[in-house]
């Protein structure tokens, strides 16, 4: 997965353990405490203040469907996934502990399973199996967002407005969506908040959970150039894949991507961020990764939405291309170039296969 | 006593790709930079002679003399072709057989090098697409190898076209052929071992982890028919739909199969067929055989190693923890007696 963007200086230097060693001594349990108390906690219980609302908005429009209240879940379900796509990028620790990851936004979606499931489920929707403690251990399919999302924004989604077995259906396992992912995102947050207070929470010392937590950075922006970028664009126009965009039927595919890039920004370069931990003489650097996240943001931000349309579209595509390009280079800088500087070494990164 | 060969990183980077030999004590006993990125390291079996096999889309295999790791020989991969990350030795230590494929389709293939000049002697056929390990299921006769099937590993369809295929390392032709049930479409047959009774243990990926629990670990058993390792919904959860290396005691009996992705190490007793239990490690993804039968050295991403000793209930302790992290250990280790 990696290039080789190393000069042979930097070869030589590595080689010679000058990266290797640490250039300042960092308080990695301080700043551990620091980044959770304020980035990771802060990003969940945005989470779980928006599922709590967008499962009150499923029980009102249970009480009293209406067009109106179908309006509103639709704007809370954009709402949790802002805070979603805010919170995703920190996996290590509670949101990778019991599949919590996947259950709340299983993607990438595999053989339209989650049609599949969510078809069966409709058609014979079982109240025992929609109660809570029941739905937890549900396929991860019907669980979270992708099934929500087709719920609001399918093509039979206003299925929902018409009396009858299909409407209390739908809204039965809406409600069994929404209130489970109030319960996910309230466990993440609890964990996260209690994490605070510790030097290095999910991990053996401080600077292991300092690694991981950068680990976590990393993946993020493997996943944004791999999986939520290249895998759409495909290597030419007929190979593009704009079904494989995430929550492209609610539009978001690029916006994720955006609110993706925020929060890495600020786990990087905000008050607490990692950037906090490079010594006075790495200014330039500091410089040379803001430059990164804007020029990718940038990209992003050109990119004329949405994003299934624009990778199959031949004009369109080549802002797609930049997007990528400036991902892999903030990669390749986030991978090679800053950890050492910030005293840390990152690992083989636990996303890689045993090929590519 | 045991000496351990693994890919690893002296260094942060690709700047740092290399392999390393450690003895029983975990002390390093000699390093060597690589060009690329390695996958795995092959010994003799007279332990005359090591392969150092690149990480797929392998360029080369090179190799290596096992007492100081000195470049010996490099094999290139044929034009429009790659190696697949692992090669397997004939007895005699005179052959190795390594899995490639093309780099257009992932057409599976299995090339045959007379070693150490590294005359290419032979080629034929995987029985499938883009073969991952092979392993002798006969020595010197039959080879078992994991067509892992995956022509793109970003494709969401979720499907691999693996097989596990036995073929005639003579002839080139296939005896059998085994397909899983067509509702495991997703799983691609990667990683193999053969037991002492001379069964056949395979560790799989899902391409689809998230999906439903899938079994990751089967055995072929002597009539030919599978049989998937049962392990507790918990702990097949932490192998989180992904294993990365397979590995057998020394007495032949305990298979271990470790998952990076979910930094976990799972234990079973194959031939009673029974779940010991599991160890944790961060990306702890290389695993061998240790000295005494059960045990197993682990290794991860970020340098530690831990002893694993499954032979009464499964435990483990820290072997060492390098506070810098270095070297890192990559995909597979391997265990060489001396």
């Amino acid at each position: 997965m990696l290039k080789g963007f190393v000069s042979r200086i930097a070869l030589l230097a590595s080689w010679l353990g000058v990266f290797a060693a640490p250039a300042h001594a960092a308080d990695f349990g301080a700043f551990n405490q620091t980044y959770a108390r304020t980035i990771v906690t802060p990003a969940f219980k945005k989470v779980a203040v928006e599922t709590a609302k967008l499962a009150q908005t499923a029980d009102d429009f249970a009480g009293a469907p209406s067009q109106d209240g179908f309006a509103a879940m639709r704007v809370a379900f954009d709402s949790v996934s802002d805070a979603w796509a805010r919170a995703e990028i920190f996996r290590n620790g509670p949101l990778e502990q019991e599949q919590r990851d996947q259950r709340f936004l299983y993607w990438p979606e595999r053989r339209n399973i989650v049609d599949k499931q969510l078809g069966a489920l409709l058609q014979a929707p079982d109240p025992h199996q929609l109660e809570p403690a029941q739905f937890a251990h549900a396929t991860v399919a019907v669980q979270g967002l992708p099934a929500l999302e087709r719920l609001l924004y399918g093509d039979n989604a206003r299925q929902i407005l018409s009396a009858g077995a299909e409407q209390k259906a739908r809204i039965a396992v809406i409600q069994a969506i929404t209130h489970n992912l109030e319960i996910l995102a309230r466990e993440v947050a609890v964990a996260w908040d209690k994490a605070s207070s510790q030097p290095a929470a999910f991990s053996h010392d401080p600077t292991e959970a300092a690694t991981q937590a950068y680990g976590d950075i990393l993946t993020g922006i493997q996943i944004i150039a791999d999986r939520k970028v290249s895998a759409v664009l495909g290597k030419e126009i007929d190979k593009a894949r704009p079904y494989n965009a995430e929550q492209y039927r609610a539009g978001r595919s690029l916006q994720n991507i955006r609110s993706n890039l925020d929060a890495l920004k600020l786990a990087v370069l905000g008050p607490d961020g990692f950037a906090t931990l490079l010594p006075p003489d790495q200014a330039a650097l500091k410089e040379e990764i803001g430059k990164a996240f804007d020029t990718t943001m940038a990209a992003a931000a050109a990119v004329p939405e949405p994003l299934d349309v624009a990778v199959a579209d031949p004009a369109k595509r080549k802002s797609v291309d930049t997007l990528l390009e400036a991902a892999n280079a903030l990669r390749a800088l986030m991978t090679q170039k800053v950890p050492p500087a910030l005293g840390l070494t990152v690992g083989f990164n636990s996303m890689d296969g045993d090929g590519q | 006593m045991m000496r351990y060969l693994s890919a690893c990183n002296l260094a942060p980077g690709p700047a740092g790709y290399g392999l390393a030999a450690l003895d029983a004590a975990g002390r390093i006993v000699w390093r060597t930079a690589a060009p690329a990125r390695g996958h795995t390291v092959e010994v003799a079996p007279d332990g005359k002679l090591l392969a150092f096999i690149d990480r797929k889309p392998g360029a080369a295999i090179t190799l290596h003399a096992p007492a100081d790791g000195a470049m010996l020989q490099r094999i290139a991969a044929p034009e429009g072709w790659h190696f697949g990350g692992h090669a397997a030795f004939s007895s005699d230590g005179a052959r190795l057989y390594a899995t490639e494929s093309r780099d257009d389709d992932q057409t599976g293939r299995i090339a045959v090098y007379r070693v150490p000049d590294g005359e290419r002697i032979a080629q034929f056929s995987s029985g499938g697409i883009e073969p991952h390990e092979l392993i002798w299921a006969v020595p010197d006769r039959l080879l078992a190898i994991g067509n892992g099937g995956l022509v793109d590993r970003l494709a969401t369809e979720g499907e691999a076209d693996s097989n596990l295929a036995f073929v005639d390392a003579e002839t080139g032709t296939a005896q059998s052929m085994l397909r899983l049930d067509e509702d495991w479409i997703s799983l691609s047959i990667r990683h193999l071992v053969r037991t002492a009774e001379g069964e056949t243990v395979f560790a799989m990926q899902d391409q689809d982890p998230a999906t439903d629990w899938r079994p990751l670990v089967g055995v072929v058993r002597d009539d030919g028919t599978i049989e998937m390792l049962d392990m507790p919904r918990g702990d097949l959860m932490k192998l989180r739909g992904y294993c990365g290396s397979v590995a057998i005691d020394r007495a032949g009996a305990i298979v271990a199969a470790t998952s990076p992705h979910g930094g976990f190490a799972a234990l079973w007793n194959v031939p009673e067929r029974r779940y010991l239990g599991g160890v944790e490690l961060r990306d702890g993804c290389g695993i061998a055989a240790a000295e005494a039968p059960g045990r197993f050295v682990f290794t991860s991403g970020s340098g530690t190693r831990l002893l694993i000793d499954a032979s009464d209930g499964v435990s483990s302790r820290v072997l060492e923890r390098p506070a810098e992290g270095l070297p890192l250990w990559d995909n597979h280790l391997t265990a060489m007696p001396q």
